[in-house]
């Protein structure tokens, strides 16, 4: 990982900005009320099942959808506050957001998607070949497989310099060995990035690995205390459910026999 | 006889109806005629006008339907539902009535202010009246269904990477649709170009000037020259056939472009 490719990035104005999220809206079936806050260089999960409001969280901290009642604010400055009548644009607020499904311009190259917002070409160059789609600069998305198209996307997002980044369960369409390989990179570069990272995600195990931090959706509903104990226990639950059930265990044996045969094939 | 070969034969059914409509005309053709007829001036003249209309009328009317279309495809607003039923009227009102209520319409106090200044009656610019009222309901019904195709989240992506909603859709909603709207503009020129009832009605059937390729057709059989006639429609035919061969090939891509 070379550092100084983010160096440009740092922002003084924004030194320590928190991202501070408070939103309350009716949905069909609960009312989503949740609280909380991400640091910069933080790469905070929401875990959940399935239609507990995750996704909903942070298309409202985007601008996507309108809440009921909110407070967002990424350090001092104001996103959303419904009491004041507030709410600028999703394209004044300077998020980089990588949505669940494949969803690049199909008409534009690889290169050309990257690059689409980015304010530095040569940080498009980086960037393409840190995650390693720098050869399929001129593909189009339809003609890569859904690893790459994830990896653009991810690289979309990063490239027009993001002050808040927002990932919709990016890796759930991915094969487990694509889904292992950016869950590593994405890690590895939570902390060069500076900026508050949320992370939606229904895998306890992806949590544990990636996050700083954790915050369980049920229901719309957000407890911080049982953050720790959840992770804690959510470990415990990985790793009887690896021993125990077969589906579990077995896609773990499959993601590391798949490494380790492709650092085999790697090694000269 | 098994459901499968019912339904061919009804496709089949329908193909031979055209295919003989359109071989029956032969039986009138006469080959010295046909360029007579072709290379006279007053069909080269009815030919231009009513391409060149159509072109003019085609660029009109996407003009404006591609906004309308996109705003009744991705925004709620009050009178949505009406303005979507009126897009149907030139498909629901007969042509012939709808050029009458254009008529009706230039004889109200507003409508002879606009006949003062444009002087639409029987002339080229009732033409271009005539069929804009009727095609641009058509094209942004048919440009609507190209944006109602295209992924709401490719909006959403672009507004994350800083656009605004203007070039959000010039610069990612348009060109992905872009072979859709294409389609549908050809076959809106397609039906400028063979509009014939509200024409006549508007801008009557003046030889050398208001003389579209539909209204010559029909002057041509109201003086029972069959012959005339069929080189008439041959031609209109060939414009159509090509046009919906363009169509065709254009169909083979999708719509929008998606993955």
């Amino acid at each position: 990982m070379k550092k100084h490719i983010w160096e440009h990035k740092k922002k003084p104005a924004e030194a320590g900005a928190i991202l501070y999220t408070r939103i309350r809206k009716q949905l069909k079936r609960f009312t989503l009320n949740v609280a909380f806050s991400c640091e910069k260089g933080q790469l905070l999960a929401l875990v959940g099942p399935s239609g507990a409001g995750k996704s909903t969280i942070i298309r409202i901290i985007a601008g996507l959808e309108q809440p009921d009642d909110a407070r967002i604010t990424l350090a001092e400055e104001v996103w959303v506050d419904t009491s004041a009548r507030i709410s600028i644009p999703t394209r004044e607020r300077g998020v980089g957001y990588v949505f669940q499904e494949f969803t690049q311009f199909p008409n534009l190259s690889v290169y050309n998607n990257v690059a689409f917002a980015a304010r530095n070409k040569k940080y498009v160059e980086e960037l393409l070949r840190m995650f390693d789609i720098h050869h399929l600069r001129n593909s189009r998305p339809g003609d890569i497989s859904g690893g790459e198209q994830q990896r653009c996307a991810i690289c979309q997002a990063l490239a027009r310099e993001p002050r808040v980044l927002l990932m919709d369960e990016p890796f759930s369409a991915l094969d487990a060995l694509n889904r292992r390989k950016l869950r590593a990179l994405m890690k590895s570069i939570k902390r060069e990035l500076k900026i508050p990272i949320i992370h939606v995600t229904h895998d306890i195990r992806e949590a544990v690995f990636m996050a700083d931090d954790m915050l369980p959706v049920v229901q719309g509903h957000a407890e911080p205390k049982w953050t720790l104990q959840f992770m804690l226990s959510a470990r415990e639950f990985d790793r009887s459910m690896c021993k125990d059930t077969p589906a579990g265990g077995m896609e773990e044996e499959h993601e590391d026999r798949a490494l380790s045969i492709e650092k085999k094939e790697g090694t000269p | 006889m098994s459901f499968r070969r019912l339904a061919i034969a009804f496709s089949v059914s329908i193909c031979i109806i055209y295919a003989g409509l359109i071989v029956s005309l032969f039986y009138f053709f006469q080959g010295p005629l046909f360029f007579s007829v072709l290379f006279s001036a007053r069909t080269l003249y009815s030919l231009g006008l009513s391409v060149v209309t159509a072109t003019v009328v085609t660029v009109c009317s996407v003009f404006f339907a591609l906004p309308s279309a996109y705003a009744l495809s991705r925004y709620s607003y009050f009178g949505k539902q009406v303005i979507d039923t009126l897009l149907e009227l030139p498909m629901i009102v007969s042509p012939v009535a709808l050029g009458a209520m254009i008529l009706i319409f230039l004889n109200t106090p507003p409508g002879q202010l606009i006949q003062d200044s444009a002087h639409l009656i029987f002339t080229i610019y009732g033409i271009l009246a005539a069929q804009f009222i009727t095609t641009v309901g058509v094209a942004t019904r048919l440009i609507k269904a190209v944006f109602d195709e295209i992924p709401r989240r490719y909006e959403e992506l672009a507004w994350t990477l800083g656009q605004s909603d203007a070039s959000t859709f010039f610069k990612v909603v348009v060109p992905m649709g872009k072979h859709g709207i294409m389609m549908s503009s050809i076959l809106t020129w397609a039906k400028a170009l063979g509009e014939f009832g509200a024409t006549l009605t508007v801008a009557g059937s003046m030889a050398f000037k208001t003389e579209t390729v539909p209204i010559a057709i029909y002057m041509r059989l109201s003086s029972a020259d069959i012959e005339g006639t069929s080189v008439l429609v041959l031609i209109l035919i060939s414009i159509g056939l090509g046009v919906l061969f363009g169509v065709r090939l254009l169909a083979s891509e999708k719509t929008y472009m998606g993955t």
